[in-house]
């Protein structure tokens, strides 16, 4: 053969080669399709509360007699502030069920007594049941999910739900069956095919001040793990697992169908369950403590369980758990002027159930929880119950960082570097659900920042106060399984994590879609930027604006006031006007009632030197060499413009700072477009921020924020730093990859 | 004989230092020609910022983010992540080696070509990483042209032996790229798609941990066994003056897999003179505070001398399985 032809061959064969590869195995996956393209600014539709507020701030006079009332708060703020020994104790369940692990079925009784505090007759009583939401894929949970079990490939014992067998109207020895009158109702969305919320009738109203008495017989079969519930290999994570009654709230029962963004809504009771289940597992269970245990005799324990004083009751069970056991006690506190107010918070049995292999994490479970119980607890107002039980959750049982009274879900990784704050963050901030949402029951289908956003922002602070920064880390050479993320970890030293870093970028990308004052399932794909990271964010900004001492004012006012109570969005904006006498609506309805953003940047700094005397100059009609005001110093004439480039308006101080070292902080109200600050110094301007304080955490872009006078050749050498490690990188990047050549 | 071939390739790449530092010169070019103009848009944005001060004394997440944002429509803005920090470079290649990232884009482009006669645009730093495989391929022939030779070559011969073997071996990375596509697509991107299936039952997390580890283990000897496969091919074809590069895979694989145990050995023990650079790099580095001029520039002369041991390894490399190869065929001088 002519060698000349060989290189054509193999060319010729390199083709055939990629061609029969292109026949046998298809065309490899495509690059995946560019995210989905999203309106800048979808119309926003105002809250109903924007209105109200406006009415508000118009009324001058009542603002003043306002700032009076408050300036006399402000001397005894918290002369009357008294935490609330128990709740109104509205729904109150005594249940009796029985675990069957290999088919995942609870089944028993409750008792339901409910007090009738509406004021007024009730026949019809609204339900939830939310184990409805798993029972098929025409619930409103899955359609709104996009018809998905959050990546599950159902089967059909896959499924979940909740049976309701028999309901009761319990009277003295009287029973009157009522199970004829139940019906499923939707009072969102209409859809018939939805199932999580009932409806039942008594056969005579229930007049206002009595207590009713159901008996309601029903069983609940656990999904494989789909949303936070549910059960995986012998690990039994049952929760919002029994009919639970609904809210007479504001008027009108208030009983959400289960969406797929929304979370709970609940009348504070006591708490009485018996739970049967297999007498080698290992049990957890708001209350913590069983008062009771006693073994059946066919394999089975019972454990009684009574929590009074909560809006939920969940528990777990697997035959694997590493049950520990420790007291918090309240030694460690700073000595300042609130040491008083911080009287030694009670006693807590802390119980942790940790995976088996997870041993490594036990400390940090309880360091995380110990840290937070004192805090909160001395921010807020102690902790009210005798036990908080902590679950390290199974693998892939997607029960990991969840909260429920007394009973609360971390998530660890057995790869997590001590730098990462895994699990400290998910462990304060599951526990901080104790406050704002176990003590403090707002509304979470409605209003979840109210929970989310506070608890975030509490978390926040925690982590700030009780550890060193966190930092940003990465799991290499590994992947998803497990339900989790595995690797080998690398901490990045140099950078911090946490959502006070991060946060405003993230208000940048998504803040224009929704106005945050919205029902949890209203959102367009910003519910997690709503509920957590705006709301932190903003409250970060609004202690900033009132001071840290006023803000602790506002917050341990407004948990003592609402305590055990269930209250809105506008308790809250009328209790920081209160306590810290300003109004503040201003605030809110740039920041919560709003989908503007707030952007402020230094536009230009102008040093322009004024140019020595010439000409004619007079004084008192006689000619004279120079003008009586010059010094004969050279002198400067600076100009500093600031610009608002967002649409929110917000006050901002304006920092400048001149080459001799003198500095001048402008105040700013922000309004206009932009602020021009001229200075006649005799020396120019070297730098100029805009809100040099960082008040403003809801900025979009710090980076826009301060300028500094720099010649035109300048090279950065940040910069420079950057480049040249990116360039290293790339060197690397060659190298590695050209291993193929 | 192992060590004798590495001592051999060492004393032989001891008298093509000026190679060794064309090649480094060749890849600072390379890097220069994005890593300018990023600069100029870091410079542009940061010159008169008092962000851009703060960064001296630690990588702000914050600035990032903003910068990512602002820098929208830019090419090299989004090439830049923490990866860039400490020895996280390392890592993340090394990851990239091991996901086959440039394989399989590079191997989409020309199937697509092939296959569909139709362009997938590629990013700048694929195009960049591809034209540094052909300055590879071209530097490949000259050093082993250079170094299968018992005499002293000047710096016109060494290139004049890269362009006589330029045209064999783009055949033969052509021919070594469908085999790694093969590699990747078939055997290792199934497996990183399964393990999280396979795992997701298990209790713990170091079930999947352990999958993940032997999946690399296995990728990991799977190029190092084709890697050293075509390296002999190459030497072959010099050697032997062979102008069929598939027959000079063919040939080499032969002689990798005959003599396995010297082969793989020699491998091993470049690739720990490899790792043990790249320990040292990263001892050295997180040694030095980076807040001043003086300081930023030591890092990068520090990552200029890692990079310059690196060229010389990669020689080093060539040289050793030259000799290798010589001393089992009874060819060595």
């Amino acid at each position: 053969m002519n060698k000349s032809l060989i290189p054509f061959i193999e060319y010729a064969v390199w083709i055939v080669a990629c061609v029969g590869l292109a026949a046998f195995i298809g065309l490899p996956d495509a690059d995946p399709l560019p995210a989905k393209q999203v309106p800048a600014q979808p119309p926003p539709r105002l809250s109903q509360g924007t209105g109200q507020l406006a009415e508000q701030v118009a009324d001058e006079s009542a603002e003043q007699r306002a700032e009076q009332r408050a300036e006399q708060w402000a001397k005894e703020w918290d002369k009357d502030l008294v935490l609330p020994s128990e709740s109104d104790r509205i729904a109150n369940y005594t249940m009796d069920v029985k675990l069957a692990p290999a088919e995942r079925l609870v089944t028993g009784t409750e008792i339901l007594e409910w007090k009738n505090t509406t004021g007024q007759p009730q026949q019809n009583f609204p339900f939830h049941l939310y184990h409805n939401a798993w029972k098929n894929n025409r619930s409103t949970f899955v359609k709104e999910n996009n018809y998905q079990f959050s990546g599950r490939q159902m089967k059909p014992e896959d499924y979940g739900y909740t049976n309701v067998k028999r309901v009761v109207l319990l009277e003295g020895s009287n029973e009157t069956d009522i199970t004829a009158t139940f019906k499923y109702i939707q009072p969102d969305d209409g859809n018939a095919e939805d199932q999580t919320v009932f409806q039942v009738s008594t056969p005579r109203q229930i007049p206002a001040g009595q207590t009713m008495r159901l008996k309601i017989e029903f069983e609940t079969k656990q999904p494989i793990p789909i949303s936070r519930t549910g059960a995986i290999r012998n690990y039994h994570f049952v929760v919002q697992w029994f009919p639970k009654i609904g809210v007479w709230s504001q008027g009108a029962w208030n009983c959400h169908q289960f969406h797929a963004n929304t979370e709970f809504f609940a009348d504070y009771g006591v708490y009485d369950v018996s739970i049967t289940i297999p007498s080698e597992y290992v049990i957890g269970a708001t209350g913590g403590i069983a008062q009771s245990e006693r073994e059946n005799g066919d394999g089975t324990k019972t454990y009684r369980f009574y929590q009074a004083d909560v809006h939920d009751f969940a528990w777990l069970t697997a035959p694997d758990l590493v049950r520990t056991v420790r007291k918090f006690v309240h030694r460690e506190r700073e000595q300042d002027e609130r040491a008083e107010r911080h009287h030694p918070l009670r006693e807590v049995t802390v119980i942790l159930l940790t995976q088996p292999h997870h041993n490594d994490l036990i400390e940090r479970y309880f360091d995380a929880t110990f840290k937070a119980l004192r805090y909160y607890g001395e921010w807020y107002g102690e902790y009210p119950y005798e036990t908080v039980t902590v679950v390290d959750p199974a693998n892939d049982s997607r029960s990991g960082g969840m909260e429920y009274p007394t009973l609360f879900t971390g998530g660890g990784n057995i790869f997590a570097p001590d730098e990462t704050p895994v699990p400290e963050s998910v462990t304060v901030h599951e526990f901080g659900h104790q406050f704002w949402y176990g003590l403090i029951g707002t509304n979470e289908f409605e209003e979840a920042w109210l929970d989310e956003g506070f608890n975030s922002y509490s978390q926040d602070r925690v982590l700030n106060t009780a550890w060193k920064p966190f930092k940003a880390y990465r799991y290499f050479f590994g992947g998803q399984g497990a339900g989790t993320n595995v690797g080998i970890p690398y901490v990045f030293e140099d950078v911090n994590l946490g959502r006070y870093t991060t946060g405003n970028t993230v208000v940048r990308g998504q803040g224009k879609l929704d106005v945050m004052a919205r029902k949890g399932w209203e959102y367009y794909q910003s519910y997690g930027l709503n509920s957590y990271t705006k709301p932190a964010m903003s409250l970060w900004t609004l202690e900033h604006y009132l001071g840290e001492e006023m803000m602790y004012r506002v917050l341990r006012t407004y948990h003592h006031r609402y305590r055990f109570k269930h209250p809105t969005t506008q308790d809250f904006i009328n209790t920081v006007n209160e306590v810290s006498g300003k109004n503040m609506n201003w605030f809110f309805e740039n920041t919560w009632f709003s989908s503007n953003l707030f952007d402020y940047s230094v536009s230009s700094i102008t040093n322009r030197a004024i140019p020595k005397p010439q000409g004619v100059f007079t004084m008192n009609g006689e000619p004279v060499e120079k003008p009586a005001a010059d010094s004969g110093k050279p002198m400067y004439e600076c100009t500093v413009v600031v610009m608002r480039e967002g649409e929110a308006i917000a006050p901002v101080d304006v920092k400048v700072v001149f080459e001799d070292g003198e500095e001048w902080t402008e105040q700013w109200d922000g309004q206009y477009r932009w602020k021009q600050f001229v200075y006649r110094t005799t020396s120019p301007v070297k730098y100029a921020v805009v809100d040099p304080d960082g008040k403003l955490m809801l900025d979009v872009n710090y980076n826009n924020n301060g300028k500094v006078v720099r010649h035109a050749q300048y090279k950065s050498l940040a910069a420079k730093k950057i480049a040249s490690k990116w360039m290293f990188w790339l060197q690397n990047y060659f190298e590695f990859n050209s291993y193929w050549h | 004989m192992i060590l004798r071939s590495l001592t051999h390739g060492i004393v032989n790449v001891n008298r093509t230092k000026r190679m060794v530092l064309f090649a480094w010169m060749l890849n600072v070019t390379l890097a220069l020609a994005l890593a300018l103009p990023l600069f100029s848009q870091l410079n542009a944005y940061l010159r008169q910022s008092v962000r851009g001060d703060e960064l001296l004394n630690g990588f702000s997440a914050n600035w990032y983010e903003s910068w990512q944002a602002d820098m929208q429509g830019s090419e090299l803005a989004p090439l830049v992540d923490y990866s860039i920090l400490g020895y996280a470079p390392f890592l993340s290649h090394s990851e990239a080696v091991l996901a086959g990232t440039v394989v399989k884009t590079t191997g989409r482009f020309f199937y697509t070509l092939v296959a569909n006669r139709s362009f997938i645009p590629l990013n700048l730093l694929t195009m960049m990483t591809f034209l540094y495989v052909l300055v590879s391929t071209f530097l490949a022939g000259a050093f082993i042209g250079t170094y299968i030779k018992d005499y002293r070559l000047s710096f016109t011969e060494f290139l004049m032996e890269g362009a006589r073997y330029f045209g064999r071996f783009f055949r033969l990375s052509l021919l070594s790229l469908v085999l790694y596509f093969v590699l990747f697509l078939w055997l290792f991107d199934w497996a990183s798609g399964k393990i999280p299936a396979w795992t997701a039952n298990a209790p713990s997390e170091m079930t999947p941990f352990v999958y993940y580890i032997v999946k690399n283990i296995l990728v990991l000897l799977s190029l190092a066994l084709l890697t050293m496969c075509v390296d002999y091919a190459k030497i072959r074809i010099v050697a032997e003056d062979r102008i069929s590069a598939l027959m000079a895979l063919v040939a080499g694989a032969r002689f990798a897999l005959k003599n396995f145990s010297k082969t793989f050995g020699l491998y091993l023990a470049l690739a720990f003179i490899g790792v043990a650079m790249i320990a040292l790099y990263a001892v050295l580095e997180r040694q030095i505070p980076q807040h001043s001029y003086g300081m930023i520039l030591l890092v990068f002369v520090l990552g200029q001398a890692y990079l310059i041991l690196r060229m010389w390894l990669k020689a080093t490399w060539y040289a050793s399985q030259t000799a290798l190869f010589q001393s089992v065929s009874g060819d060595i001088r």
